[in-house]
């Protein structure tokens, strides 16, 4: 398996190394003197170009501003060269480059394309690094060394929190957190250096600097954090959405289809229900509602009138007190006609009674019947008339209800909502 | 680092991170742990394994890369991080922290790849590295067993060689397992380079006092090792010159009380520690380090020379500054 970007970068790798020997060479022969900080340079450029070597080719796809500029293929090269070559100017192009990749973490879709290669990163920052170290050596750099190396590791962290903020392989992880840690290790102790080497003055630039980076790099940490409560948020108040159509269907359409399914011998009875159950389905699904009752005791009485007429069973209505019909107390109102429905149904034509009392405080309606009541235990688990339309419509708009049963003891349904102030 | 933590964690049903820690302490203070770890790592078969396998050997490298690396960077004499980081970053960026960073990457590396090594790819990765540890060897037994030449002249030979090496590779399209071991290779040549380390004269221990000294004049010198000389007792009449170079190790000397001493100081990277009577005194510690210092005006009775590539110089008139050196 050869690859072209194999084959040159370890051309270049060896060539580097050669030329390193011969300078080692030169160096034992008293040719010239190798000093510290430019053998440190070579060796970090030999590293870098390792590397590259190593590392798989990634076509990582930038997005944003970058994606702008590196959309011709010159232009990739030029911003490195760019940055490279401006990085011993008190840390000009990382800084630059670090705040552009700051934008692409922020960016709310993942750019396409591979994860960048995390050793593909790391020698390009090392080939970048030795050109600092030997302007460094030269004396070719611009601003002090706690500006420039404090400028230098935020713009590497910045980079490497790019790099983070992507989905990860299983380990990256780890490894992010050891480089992040050894970067602000590293801006810590030259902040430390620099103010034991310059007097108290300079621990400022630095501490402020750290200051900054932090909010930077926490800032899109916040963001995506935020974002994705958003969407779960949504994605909650979708879920409530269907359950309540679920619920209206059941109210109207399912309970019309028992009705008409036990008056199948009287087909204008049949054609009435249809016809007001289509006008009801029109009115929930298109919202052609005319005109709706504004207080809750009309709604409540006008529901009362409804189970009435369909179920032909005797409601007593009493209404003590009112006030606007808002969405907790239309929660109640339905909740209070699945009720009705469910006594109407099940009482056997004995008489049903609706008691509700409106204060500034709280609604709260009472549904009575003297049937024969039930067993809440065995209600199966498919039925979803107290479950669904009673106890958790109710709980979902702030209030509760409380059933009270027992075979042959009738049956009360209690629904309370609190009002708001 | 060879899975043999792994092995004793799996033995002793304890986490094999604590089983690490616990082999790291044991073995930076017992050379045999460190031994035994390694006969371990190359004899015990993997799991699901009737035998080793080459990857039982790159273990083994990996182990032997990290006790070389901490050697050169940490030796009992080294430079002490403080020193380091007195100096500009520029400095010791390159110096401390890129192979620390490769040594942990050396680490990382097994967390991060998720799968075994195929006995392919263990045995390109053995195979790769033989040259490299091949010449190692090479030039550690020629400077164990031919104590005359200098041997640091050849380290930029050795390197180019190598180098050469991965050109052919990369002609051939097979580079990328010999990457690894070229760049540490190429990194612990400059360090040695660099610090002046003088390969000569052989590995070992020496003691010297005056009585090694031929017609006022001693000249000792040891690649990898510890040289004391103890000059007490010598007579202030007769003068007296000591040469010493210490490629890896220490220098310590001790001079007679009440004599004019001259002393010339280097070391690569390390700590000079001297002390002449009369409140003659200097410290310094880092890279490539050097001062003069005499006590009196007249001419010296006594000269030092002493140069350590990576390690310590301790000079001074009283029995502490042998006291190190003797009681290993």
């Amino acid at each position: 398996m050869t690859r072209v970007g194999d084959r040159n970068g370890g051309l270049a790798l060896g060539l580097l190394i050669v030329g390193a020997g011969m300078v080692l060479i030169l160096d034992r022969a008293g040719a010239l003197t190798l000093a510290w900080d430019l053998a440190g340079a070579l060796v970090t450029l030999v590293a870098g170009v390792g590397l590259l070597t190593v590392a798989p080719a990634s076509r990582a796809q930038y997005v944003g501003t970058l994606a702008r500029i590196t959309r011709d293929r010159g232009n990739l090269w030029a911003l490195r060269a760019a940055t490279v070559a401006t990085a011993p100017l008190a840390g000009l192009g990382p800084a630059v480059y670090g705040l552009l990749t700051l934008r692409q973490a922020l960016a709310p879709e993942p750019p396409a394309g591979d994860q960048p290669d995390g050793r593909r990163s790391a020698g390009t920052g090392l080939v970048g690094l030795s050109v600092v170290l030997a302007a460094d050596a030269a004396g070719l750099t611009l601003g002090s060394d706690a500006l420039l190396w404090g400028v230098l590791g935020g713009s590497a962290g910045l980079s490497l929190y790019w790099w983070g903020a992507k989905p990860m392989r299983e380990g990256g992880r780890v490894a992010f957190l050891l480089l992040s840690g050894a970067v602000l290790l590293w801006l810590a102790t030259v902040s430390i250096a620099s103010s034991q080497g310059a007097g108290g003055t300079s621990v400022v630039v630095p501490a402020v600097a750290g200051a900054v980076l932090a909010l930077l790099v926490l800032g899109p940490r916040w963001t995506r954090t935020q974002r994705e409560l958003a969407a779960e948020r949504e994605e909650r108040a979708r879920t409530m959405e269907r359950s309540e159509l679920a619920e209206k269907v059941h109210d109207s359409v399912l309970q019309t289809l028992a009705l008409i399914q036990s008056r199948a011998d009287d087909p204008a009875e049949v054609k009435a229900l249809a016809r007001s159950q289509e006008r009801d389905l029109r009115e929930r699904l298109f919202g052609e509602r005319t005109e709706g009752p504004a207080s809750v005791g009309t709604a409540l009485r006008a529901v009362a009138a409804e189970v009435e007429d369909a179920y032909r069973v005797k409601v007593e209505v009493v209404i003590v007190g009112d006030a606007e019909l808002d969405e907790p107390t239309a929660a109640l109102v339905a909740a209070a006609r699945e009720a009705l429905a469910n006594a109407a149904k099940h009482a056997g034509g004995a008489p049903v009674s609706l008691f509700a009392e409106i204060n500034e405080r709280q609604a709260s309606a009472f549904v009575r019947d003297r049937g024969p009541g039930f067993d809440l235990e065995a209600v199966p688990a498919d039925r979803r008339g107290v479950r669904d339309s009673i106890v958790a419509r109710m709980v979902r708009h702030g209030g509760h209800a409380a059933v009270r049963t027992a075979p042959g003891g009738g049956c009360e349904v209690r629904l309370v909502q609190e009002r708001r102030r | 680092m060879a899975g043999v933590a792994g092995g004793i964690a799996d033995w002793l049903n304890a986490p094999v991170g604590l089983v690490r820690v616990f082999l790291f302490f044991v073995g930076v203070v017992s050379v045999p742990v460190i031994a035994a770890y390694a006969l371990a790592a190359l004899l015990i078969p993997a799991r699901g394994h009737d035998r080793p396998t080459w990857d039982n050997l790159i273990g083994v490298g990996r182990l032997a890369a990290l006790v070389v690396i901490s050697e050169l960077l940490f030796p009992s004499a080294g430079i002490e991080p403080s020193a380091a980081t007195d100096a500009s970053p520029g400095l010791w960026i390159p110096v401390l922290g890129l192979p620390l960073l490769g040594t942990l990457l050396l680490f990382a590396s097994d967390y991060a790849r998720g799968r075994a090594r195929t006995d392919a790819e263990a045995r390109a990765v053995v195979l790769a590295t033989a040259p490299l540890v091949a010449i190692t060897l090479l030039l550690a037994a020629a400077v164990a067993l031919a104590p005359g030449p200098r041997w640091d002249v050849y380290v930029g030979a050795a390197v180019v060689v190598i180098g050469l090496g991965v050109l052919l590779a990369a002609r051939a399209g097979r580079v990328r397992p010999l990457v690894t071991p070229a760049v540490i290779a190429l990194s612990m040549a400059t360090w040695i380079v660099v610090a002046g380390v003088r390969l000569e004269g052989g590995v070992g221990d020496v003691q010297a006092t005056k009585a090694d000294l031929r017609s006022g004049a001693l000249v000792v010198r040891r690649a990898y090792g510890d040289v004391t000389v103890d000059l007490r007792g010598l007579g202030s009449d007769r003068p007296a010159s000591l040469v010493a170079s210490v490629g890896m190790g220490e220098v310590r000397v001790a001079v007679p009380k009440g004599t004019r001493v001259r002393l010339d100081a280097h070391v690569g990277a390390g700590e000079i520690d001297a002390r002449l009577a009369g409140r003659s005194y200097e410290r310094v510690e880092g890279l490539d380090r050097s001062f003069t210092l005499g006590n009196g005006r007249a001419a010296p009775q006594v000269r030092l020379r002493l140069s350590v590539g990576v390690g310590e110089v301790h000079v001074g008139s009283g029995r502490d500054y042998l006291a190190s050196a003797v009681e290993r």
